[in-house]
């Protein structure tokens, strides 16, 4: 009897000195958000017969990721942008930003991201994500620069954690390809996540 | 694009490609097609040269489509390639069988996206059917017909389902079908000095493909309806049936008489499509006069109230169609 609870006093002892090389480590500091809808923005912007910028959104972004101030690179990104939520205050533009000339959402109904690296960023606190976006069905690895815009409690008990951030495509890799020259093939993302913890 | 490049790109370069076909394969092929004659086209350079007018534009207007295509609205430069191979078979019947074949093969990519199979299998068996029909069509025309006003005919046809695409919200695509019209209205031109250079009996597979990709391309992933499909891919078997049309001994009348004919169906397609779009419009406009209101609803589609006064603003229902949130708290 006694020496089957000095084997457990032992093997409690050691478990948690032996977790790192099980693989528990990463899931037990990368601590999981869920994004907050209501307070992200993806905003894009184009610029229309080169005259002047325009933006637009995605009112709808769902997704979740890891993150880990002490140790980044255990950090991890997804997100789901819906393309019909595309919304430019203007319904029979957002139906033809819809339509095939652009997104053609029926058949490519969302745009996704998932992070393939992440480590620390230029600035102090930043990241520097990299990972695979797709856009139409066509994937490329873009790498963005987020930059963490703050961190608490919220006033009912949840911690929150956003970032900001933008990039650059140019559109015509991903095959949205209608008025390259009047729409402008570069197109500029602004995210803005807002993440809570759990 | 600038204008003159969108120009050159979706009408001058596919012209010029379907003349340079049918020009080209000519002599080395006279004499086997009609022993003695030697300016005969060969029978199925039209459709190799419209099927190429039609992919260059694309390539130039829109970029060159993937291979293996991704998007299944983008797929026909690739299936009026294979459509215009049809072209070198010599039986009509067996022609249209392959066309058939095409068709349900073109109707299991494009159908991909859809995941409810019961209606997907709908939809495939309709893709065929609409390619037989249209194929089927356009080859009796070109039999029974004057070839010049056959082919005025067909740019009648392709530039009613330009239109027609157009206004399902793809202007790109819509740009792309005016260069194949670019290009019949090229070989008509042709047919004009050079009869037998208008013949397009063969060039049937192709023609079909290109549309019936198009038109179901717009009906399942953008805003385009059923009857207007119906309307285009059968108006060319209805116009075949009537038996007086080539009987005129003046020309003008053979080819005139035809294209006006086919252009009634067509005309009315096109006047649905464009009223269903400029109705979306009004409603657009409505909307943004009155407040928001949820466009999945089927009053959306019609503009204002009878009364003409101002509605409320609706049950906004998802921020994707209104563009508030329901959910929001704070």
């Amino acid at each position: 009897m006694r020496l089957f609870r000095s084997t457990l006093t032992a093997l409690a002892l050691a478990l948690p000195l032996a977790a790192p090389t099980l693989g528990l480590a990463t899931s037990a500091h990368a601590a999981p958000y869920t994004i907050d809808n209501s307070h992200t923005s993806v905003l894009f912007k184009t610029t229309h017969l080169g005259v002047s910028p325009f933006w637009g959104r995605f009112n709808n972004v769902t997704g979740s990721f890891q993150y880990d101030a002490a140790k980044v690179d255990a950090s991890k990104v997804q997100f789901e942008i819906d393309v019909n939520s595309v919304f430019t205050a203007d319904k029979k533009r957002d139906d033809h930003l819809k339509s095939p000339d652009f997104f053609s959402a029926k058949q490519f109904p969302k745009i996704t991201f998932e992070s393939t690296s992440v480590k620390a960023g230029k600035a102090a606190g930043s990241l520097s994500v990299t990972g695979t976006l797709t856009v139409r069905g066509t994937k490329k690895t873009i790498t963005v620069e987020l930059a963490k815009t703050g961190e608490g409690k919220d006033p009912w008990g949840g911690e929150r954690i956003g970032f900001e951030g933008s990039f650059v495509i140019n559109r015509l890799d991903y095959g949205v390809s209608y008025m390259p020259e009047g729409l402008g093939k570069d197109v500029t993302i602004v995210v803005a996540v807002e993440g809570i913890k759990g | 694009m600038d204008p003159i490049l969108a120009l050159a790109f979706g009408v001058v370069v596919p012209a010029l490609v379907a003349l340079a076909f049918v020009v080209v394969l000519r002599r080395p092929f006279a004499r086997t097609a009609r022993g003695g004659e030697t300016d005969l086209p060969a029978p199925w350079a039209a459709g190799f040269g419209l099927a190429a007018a039609y992919g260059i534009g694309v390539g130039l207007l829109l970029g060159w489509p993937d291979l293996p295509p991704v998007d299944v609205t983008l797929v026909a430069p690739w299936a009026a390639g294979v459509a215009a191979f049809l072209g070198l078979i010599r039986d009509g019947r067996v022609r249209g069988a392959a066309s058939g074949v095409l068709g349900l093969g073109l109707g299991v990519f494009m159908t991909g996206p859809i995941e409810d199979m019961t209606l997907r299998v709908g939809l495939i068996a309709g893709v065929t059917a609409s390619m037989v029909a249209l194929e089927r069509g356009l080859a009796r025309l070109s039999e029974r017909l004057d070839p010049r006003g056959a082919a005025l005919s067909q740019i009648v046809l392709v530039s009613g389902a330009a239109l027609a695409v157009l206004f399902s919200d793809t202007a790109s695509l819509a740009q792309a079908t005016g260069g194949l019209a670019a290009g019949l209205g090229a070989l008509f031109t042709l047919g004009l000095l050079w009869p037998r250079a208008a013949v397009l009996t063969r060039a049937a597979p192709a023609v079909a493909a290109i549309l019936v990709t198009n038109l179901w391309g717009t009906t399942l992933f953008a805003n385009g309806h059923p009857a207007v499909l119906a309307a285009l891919t059968l108006a060319p078997l209805l116009v075949s049936f009537i038996p007086p049309l080539a009987a005129s001994r003046r020309a003008i009348l053979r080819i005139a008489v035809p294209a006006a004919l086919i252009g009634i169906p067509i005309a009315a397609a096109g006047a649905f499509a464009g009223l269903r779009y400029f109705a979306t419009e009004d409603a657009s406009a409505s909307e943004h006069a009155t407040g928001p209101t949820d466009p999945t609803s089927p009053s959306a589609a019609t503009p204002a109230t009878p009364s003409g006064t101002p509605t409320t603003s609706g049950t906004p229902t998802t921020p994707g169609t209104s563009g508030y949130d329901p959910g929001y708290g704070y």
